[in-house]
């Protein structure tokens, strides 16, 4: 039984190249700012709200998975081998606060703060070079698992918000964001040979080296709220709940980190479509 | 035991053979000698005939069984090899192998001795005969090659049987084999049973070290590590390669080969940093670990003796610097050859010696010998000796010596094949000379044109001389011959006869052909016309009747004069 394992120099990756991600970014900003664009000569039919500080509190799912891969070379047998994992990052929770401030009229400004976690799998492919023979190279699958995902995004926003009824308020949103994102990666793979002729190899573990990264990305969305709790008959009573409400936000977060490993980064996707709702309060 | 006595045996063996509709394959000549040669493209009651008579030997005694395998690649059928004897006395060179098939025979080969009178009571001890040996040899015995009583047919077919004692010893060139009369103490016969490659070998220590062979070419080798240096001991494969380094040291050697001297750790070819240099040890512990992956892989054979025996091989066995003060058979046995021994060794299980060569500024006959390891084909070569010794025990003079010298060829050659790809930086191209990697240029037999070396293609051609055991390196070019034609195809050059081979791309079917018929059909004393029976057999066997493969075997021994 053998152990052959160890780092390498990185593989080209099968990426997009940057610029286009970029161009898919500012795209889906312009999209935003469409939206807010398109919304807002309704919106200026009706009355802007009265109250000037709304701060939310939301819990909610980031549904969409994504996959990103990277491929890295090791020294095994005295050839050099490589294992391709393949990150499958599933859906997750958010939590999602903010405050937001009316400028004038119509226009806000508000800042958030979100929280996303999903623990998730990398499928991870070998070659892994033969113990006696030359470019006779052995091919194993394997999984590293409990990989984890955590991203903290601050959220600054440009709302054009608009009181569609005295207890409806929907607001249309967009502007940058700084996330810090930290990431679970496999570094190294372990593989045991069986035995004579080694003509298979199996995976025997992996090893995993969390990196972290803050960046810089874009965030936009909309913001249902409804304050209709001071409606209903056993609430009404309460002045109180005049300034609390409920509410929906669909947020697409968009950014990208460069993450360092063993001084060969690799560039992963953050964000996503987000959807949350909680509560509402507004002065 | 269950022997007959003589009369009885005899009795028994005349009636089997003259009663009324028993017509044996082959009558028995003159001088008692029955031979066998049945298969399932002979006659049928050939074949019956020779079945009942190896039943009824076996029944009465005479003819016991030495191995009973099963077929390691089909599956319904079953191999024994039988050896006569007389008055619980061994026959020399009287062996017998019966393919079964579900209990029914398909082929007999074999050869017999028919009314043998003679007394097998010794008038010498066993330590009687040792002591003339050790005379004869000037060394001492082998440990485990105690004289043995045979009943020895005379060599000039008359008839006459003596009771002999059998000894093996390695006189420091040569692995002798000694014939004593048990009853006067007086050599019967002798002959050179070393196997020369041209006349006159998952752990917690083991590692991968990176080598280059003689040719400067890459190749990963299997060793192990202790205490920080790295040791030529292949612990990886199901039979461990060993490849000691004998530095040099002549006498040593030769003190290693007689079981005199032990071989140590530290004997074992060794490397620091487990980036290996040397290139005859890379080559040949690569070389010993290719042939054995070979004989797994093409014939399904755990190692040697089908039971993961170890390989073991010595390199530098003389000093380069030597040349000119060794003596001659010093010079013709470590520099300008390689052997199997099979007694050899500290185990007495046998030790394959690659020779030192020449230095690069020295040729003979206008080629510079290198590292005989340095040539897959030759290290192929001798190991498959062993296979040889392990199976039909092909009696290392006359036809039956070129036998098992063709065969030793076929497996080297097929085994360069078989490695080509592994080989890299431009080193091992396949082909079907031999020694061509470090006899250059040219090597030194050919089996596509025997006659570039002066060796015959065609049987009218054969050496009929008593040199080197009978021309053994001479005559195997009639079969190698053979052999080649069966896979590429041609026409014979003194025959004119064409072959239809099966081509390059089934070789594959040759080789196991030929495999089988050597290492399971034939017997110690087969001549060419019973290796020529017995590869159509294989053939039929593996390939069925009239199948390329029986076609092309049989066409090539026509061609090549052998029917």
């Amino acid at each position: 039984m053998t152990e052959a394992p160890v780092l390498g120099a990185r593989q080209p990756r099968t990426r997009p190249p940057t610029s286009s991600r970029q161009g898919a970014l500012l795209g889906s900003l312009l999209w935003v700012i469409a939206g807010v664009l398109v919304t807002a000569p309704a919106a200026r039919a009706q009355p802007a709200p009265t109250e000037r500080v709304v701060v939310r509190l939301d819990a909610g799912w980031r549904p969409a998975s994504r996959t990103f891969a990277d491929t890295r070379a090791f020294t095994a047998n005295l050839e050099q081998g490589q294992f391709a994992a393949d990150y499958e990052l599933k859906d997750g929770g958010v939590f999602d606060g903010g405050v937001s401030f009316l400028l004038w009229r119509n226009l806000a400004i508000g800042l958030d703060v979100s929280s996303f976690r999903t623990v998730h799998d990398a499928r991870i492919n070998s070659e892994v070079p033969h113990p006696f023979f030359f470019d006779l190279p052995r091919t194993t699958e394997g999984r590293a698992g409990g990989l984890e995902r955590r991203e903290v995004g601050i959220h600054i926003r440009a709302m054009w918000v608009s009181q569609v009824t005295d207890w409806l308020v929907v607001s249309v949103f967009a502007g940058p964001s700084i996330i810090s994102a930290t990431q679970d990666l496999v570094s190294a793979v372990q593989h045991t040979e069986i035995a004579f002729p080694f003509s298979e190899v199996t995976f025997s573990g992996h090893t995993v080296s969390a990196r972290k990264e803050t960046t810089t990305g874009l965030n936009g969305g909309v913001d249902i709220d409804s304050f209709f709790l001071h409606r209903l008959p056993f609430l009404g009573d309460f002045e109180v709940m005049e300034h609390i409400g409920v509410g929906l936000l669909v947020r697409y977060v968009r950014g990208t980190a460069i993450l360092p490993v063993d001084n060969d980064p690799i560039e992963v996707d953050l964000g996503g479509l987000q959807i949350t709702s909680g509560v509402r309060f507004r002065f | 035991m269950h022997a007959l006595s003589r009369p009885v045996f005899s009795a028994v063996l005349f009636a089997l053979l003259t009663l009324p509709g028993l017509a044996l394959a082959q009558p028995p000549a003159s001088n008692g000698v029955l031979t066998l040669s049945a298969g399932s493209g002979s006659a049928l009651t050939a074949l019956r005939e020779a079945d009942t008579l190896v039943n009824q030997l076996t029944r009465d005694g005479s003819l016991r069984a030495v191995s009973q395998d099963s077929d390691p690649l089909l599956a319904d059928r079953g191999h024994e090899r039988l050896q006569q004897f007389h008055n619980g006395i061994p026959v020399f060179g009287a062996t017998v192998t019966r393919q079964t098939s579900g209990g029914i025979p398909v082929s007999v080969f074999g050869t017999l001795h028919v009314g043998i009178d003679l007394e097998t009571t010794p008038a010498l001890s066993a330590d009687d005969a040792a002591r003339v040996v050790q005379e004869l040899s000037g060394r001492t015995l082998f440990r485990s090659a105690a004289p043995q009583l045979v009943v020895f047919p005379d060599r000039g077919g008359a008839g006459v049987y003596r009771l002999v004692y059998e000894a093996r010893a390695f006189t420091g060139s040569q692995l002798m084999v000694y014939f004593v009369d048990a009853a006067t103490g007086t050599l019967v016969w002798s002959y050179n049973d070393l196997k020369t490659q041209q006349p006159v070998l998952p752990c917690s220590r083991c590692a991968i070290g990176e080598g280059l062979g003689i040719k400067s070419d890459r190749k990963k080798m299997s060793v192990t590590a202790v205490g920080g240096a790295f040791f030529a001991h292949d612990q990886l494969r199901p039979a461990d390669v060993f490849t000691f380094d004998m530095r040099g040291d002549v006498q040593r050697t030769q003190q290693v080969l007689e079981g005199t001297a032990p071989l140590f750790d530290s004997d074992l070819a060794t490397d620091t940093d487990n980036r290996w240099l040397d290139g005859a040890s890379v080559d040949a512990h690569v070389g010993m670990g290719w042939t054995h992956d070979y004989l797994l892989n093409r014939f399904n054979r755990q190692s040697l003796n089908n039971q993961n025996v170890r390989l073991l091989s010595l390199v530098h066995p003389v000093d380069r610097a030597d040349l000119f003060s060794a003596p001659p058979e010093v010079i013709g046995l470590f520099f300008l050859n390689a052997f199997y021994c099979g007694l050899c060794g500290p185990d007495g299980a046998g030790v394959a010696v690659f020779g030192e060569g020449l230095p690069p500024n020295i040729l003979l006959g206008g080629q510079r010998f290198n590292f005989f390891s340095g040539a897959l084909d030759i290290v192929a070569h001798e190991l498959a000796h062993a296979v040889t010794d392990f199976t039909s025990a092909l009696l290392y003079v006359d036809e039956s010596g070129a036998l098992n010298e063709a065969f030793s060829d076929f497996i080297g050659v097929g085994t360069e094949f078989y490695a080509e790809s592994l080989f890299r930086d431009g080193a091992g191209a396949a082909d079907y000379s031999l020694g061509e990697d470090v006899i250059e240029p040219g090597g030194i037999r050919s089996l596509a044109t025997p006659q570039q070396f002066g060796d015959p293609d065609h049987y009218s051609l054969r050496f009929l001389g008593e040199s080197d055991n009978g021309g053994v390196h001479t005559n195997s070019l009639i079969p190698g011959h053979a052999f080649y034609l069966a896979i590429e195809g041609g026409v014979n050059r003194v025959s004119g006869l064409s072959v239809a081979g099966v081509g390059a791309q089934n070789r594959e079917q040759i080789e196991q052909v030929f495999f089988r018929a050597f290492t399971v059909l034939l017997t110690r004393s087969s001549d060419f016309a019973a290796a020529r029976v017995a590869t159509i057999q294989s053939a039929r066997d593996l390939y069925g009747a009239n199948s390329a493969a029986e076609l092309a075997v049989t066409q090539a021994w026509t061609a090549v004069g052998v029917n």
